[in-house]
This record gives C-alpha cells, structure tokens and sequence, in this order.
C-alpha cells in the first residue's frame, strides 16, 4: 500500500469551544484535513491542554466570559513565551470595534474567524488551518469553492485606475450584485489599486518609492513593480485581491489604522499615512472577511471577501474574519 | 442616483457665488476642484444625489475643502444618496458647518423584494423620534424596512 506523505500528517491542533455542535462541526472539518484534533469543551479543560503540551495550533473561542477575564490573556502571554511556535486562531461574535483594539494589545493575535449563532462554517477553519501549518499562504482561489478561475489584471497605470475598477464593478453587475454592494466593490478596487501604485512599491534601500506623491500625479510602474489584482465569485462570496511584489506592509500598520479610524476624530486623516490609513478602513469595513498575507520584503497579497447572501442590514450587524498571515515565522512543525 | 457610467466628477450650479443650487455627480476621488466651496455665499443647497461614491483621497480632500466654505455661507445638503450617509456617519467633520435637510435611504420589502432609495427629510425623520417615517412598498403595499441597521444609519440625524 502506498503512504502518500502529507504536510499536514502529525500536526496536533487543540479547539476549544463551549457550545457542543460547534465542537462537532468543527472536529470534523479539522480532523479531514489529516491533523489530530483534540477538542474541549470548558475552560478548565482548555488550560489543562494547553500547560500540559503544546499544540502546533489552538483554535480558542474568545467571547465572553473568557475575553473580559484578564487571566486568559496573562494565560495566552504566558504560552507565547512557552511555545513561540504554537499559532492561536481565535473565533468569537466580536464586533469590530471590540476586537480591533485587542489586536492592537496583543500583537501575537493574528487570525480571528467571525461567529454568529451558527456553528463555524468548516471552509474557513479549514483553509486558516491549512494556511498556518503547512506555510501555503497566498492565493484567492483558497477562499473559492474549487474550479473557480479568479479574473486577472495587472496593475500598472495610475491613469486606467478607472478601468480596473470598472472591470470588477461590471463584472459584479452581471452577477446581479445589488448597487450598494457594487458601491463597495468599487471602493475596495479604488483603495487596493491606489495601494498598489502608490504606497505599495519601494526603492532598492526599501524606502516608499511613490507614497509622498500627489494621487493626481501619474504613476506608471516598471514590470518588477506591477501589482496584480484577482477577482472571482462561486455564488456565495465574491472575492478581490491584490498582490504586489514588494512585501513592505506591516502587521502594526494595518492595526494601527484601523484602530485609529475606528474612532470619529481628527485622527482618521492622517497626513502621515498618506491617506493610506482612511483607504485601509474603508476596505476593511466594506467586507465580510479581511485576509492579508505578507511575505516580508517579497510579497503581499490583501484579499477581500464580501458576502452576497446578507442582506445590507445583515452585513452590517455580522462581525467580519480578520486574518493576518506572515511568512517568516515557521511553525512548531517548521 | 447616479449610474457606474458617471464616474467622472461634476458640478452643476446657477448663481454660485449668489447662493442658489449646485448638483454634483460622479465619484469623488483625488481628482475633482472643489474650491468651488471656498466661494461659496448666502443660502446653498447642495444636492449630492448623482454622487457614485466617495473614496479615501476624496474625503481628505471634501474635508479641506468644507473646511474654506466661509462662515457667512448657509449650506445645506439635499438629497443625500447612502455613500454621502455612510461618510457623514464615519467621518468626523464630513459636513463641516453644513446640514443635511434630505436624504435617500435604501429600503427594502420582504414580501416582494423590492429595492428602493427613498428620499426622507430630515426635519420628519427628527419629528418621528429619528426613525425613519413608514414607507409601502410600490409592488404589494406592504410595509418596506429600511436595508441597513437603522440607529446607525440615522446617527447623523441625532448629531444635528
């Protein structure tokens, strides 16, 4: 009998989550993708687990009465230290404004998977799982049913801004996309694109190349500059990416602006961020899930989900996944 | 309300430094003039119905520009479409000293659904206890809801 080797074969992965049909949806998920999955039900349990060994990766429900006991994050403080390698996904029905400072604090939180009053959708736990232990990061086609082509474009032209935003907005009309999600789509491809010629690119000492330009000013990009924007739909998301070949977003970058926007103030147009800071948020807020994967010094690639099942009023009261994937830290298992 | 076509920025008026009407339409991104505000006198309605959308470098630069609009101007916005809303909401300072007298709200019938934008005054919504006043829907007479969470898309209305 041939033993095909797969990456995610010996990877232990502990969940945790106090409601039991999440626990059964998401053992099932998580074992198919060949890891051991042990899964508790209580907090007791869940620091029993984690002291005794470490995990490759903990998926911990964080809403309360866990996320308001300052012990858990003492707890989660303490483990960072222990196993720097093993990753934390949590999962919780945060909104926004609750979840965005706790990553401002705790930098170690990266990943943070939306939860309503349905079990987790296995999707999204599987492919957070599958991204953090075997290192395969980047790709929208990931968060895709499978046989999706995305669309693709290259981004090089400060003045076809326009096009490449109407090449995803029409195509998002004959998908039948109402005209507020249009609105959004729109504002996402107008941001990422401006991010991609404008603040994205850095000179050959990694300094920001165009940033401190004029957006009216023209750009056009050399062929080691161009950014690539992706877009798709399966029926149920449609998704936009950009990637660029730069790697230079931060993981306190994107924090720090979202957090600084989260609040009405002055603050929210910042002269220091070029605007950057206002763009980031307004994608973020125009999603249902938010996923940048960096590549330091080499690459990045923010993906943008938004669902078409809400309705507006829905979209607006469901939380939004927040995922922060970066490629140089290696795994337990690394 | 203004179409994917009409992306390039406009602005339409009589009378500008007089007071009177404008109209813009289109997106506002780093490229339209807006100084057009910085001249602005006496009594001005805005309508921003035709405007598509707003992005980050349009709102750095509405915001510089609401900022000039001399204090001897009155301004007051009309027929403000859900992008304008939406920025009025999250942006401090979007309306400078300006007020929104109308505005469009996307509502929507469960029955049928039928999708609207329905135009409320403000000066009614502030009446009805900042709810917005009922609306039926064109199709079956049934009551329509407004598409979004409704305390959050009238905040503007409480904060004038």
């Amino acid at each position: 009998m041939m033993v095909i080797w797969d990456a995610m074969k010996g990877a232990r992965i502990l969940f945790y989550d106090p409601d039991s049909r999440v626990q059964r949806a998401a053992e099932r998920a998580l074992l198919a993708t060949g890891a051991e999955v042990d899964v508790v039900g209580d907090e007791d349990s869940l620091l029993e687990r984690i002291e005794i060994d470490g995990y490759d990766l903990n998926m911990i429900n964080f809403d309360p009465p866990m996320r308001q006991n300052p012990r858990w994050r003492d707890c989660f403080e303490r483990f960072r230290v222990r196993f720097p390698k093993t990753r934390l996904v949590l999962h919780a029905t945060a909104r926004t404004e609750d979840y965005l400072p706790l990553l401002a604090e705790h930098r170690y939180v990266r990943n943070l998977i939306a939860k309503n009053d349905n079990p987790l959708e296995a999707d999204e736990l599987i492919v957070t799982a599958e991204k953090i232990l075997r290192g395969d990061m980047f790709g929208l086609e990931k968060y895709m049913l499978w046989g999706i082509a995305p669309y693709r474009i290259e981004v090089r032209d400060s003045r076809l801004k326009t096009d490449y935003v109407r090449e995803v907005s029409s195509y998002a009309e004959r998908l039948g996309c109402n005209e507020r999600v249009v609105e959004n789509i729109e504002t996402v491809v107008d941001e990422l694109v401006t991010n991609a010629i404008y603040n994205a690119p850095r000179d050959s000492a990694g300094k920001p190349k165009y940033a401190k330009l004029s957006r009216r000013e023209t750009v056009v990009l050399g062929d080691e500059e161009v950014g690539t924007l992706e877009f798709a739909c399966d029926g149920n998301f449609i998704a936009m990416s950009l990637a660029d070949p730069f790697g230079a977003l931060t993981q306190d970058t994107i924090v720090n602006y979202l957090n600084r926007c989260l609040v009405k103030s002055e603050q929210q147009i910042s002269d220091a961020s070029g605007g950057a800071g206002l763009g980031l948020y307004r994608v973020f807020s125009s999603l249902s899930k938010f996923i940048v994967n960096i590549d330091p010094g080499k690459r990045t690639e923010v993906i943008s989900l938004i669902d078409l099942r809400l309705s507006m009023k829905q979209f607006r009261t469901l939380p939004k996944s927040f995922h922060i994937f970066i490629a140089d830290e290696g795994t337990r298992r690394g | 309300m203004a179409d994917a076509s009409s992306s390039s920025f406009k602005v339409e008026g009589l009378d500008i430094e007089g007071g009177g009407m404008i109209r813009l339409s289109g997106v506002i991104d780093e490229h339209p003039d807006l100084s057009f505000l910085s001249k602005l006198k006496g009594r001005v309605h805005i309508s921003l119905k035709g405007v598509r959308r707003i992005n980050s470098f349009g709102v750095r630069a509405w915001i510089d520009a609401i900022r000039r609009v001399p204090a001897e101007a009155n301004l007051e916005f009309i027929e403000c479409p859900p992008p304008v809303i939406d920025q009025i909401n999250m942006v401090a300072g979007f309306l400078g000293r300006g007020k929104v007298l109308s505005f469009f709200a996307p509502m929507t019938c469960d029955k049928c659904d039928v999708e609207i934008n329905q135009l409320f005054q403000t000066a009614e919504v502030k009446k009805n206890n900042s709810k917005l006043p009922a609306v039926k829907c064109p199709k079956c007479g049934g009551g329509m809801e407004v598409d979004d969470l409704e305390d959050q898309y009238l905040l503007f209305v409480r904060d004038q």
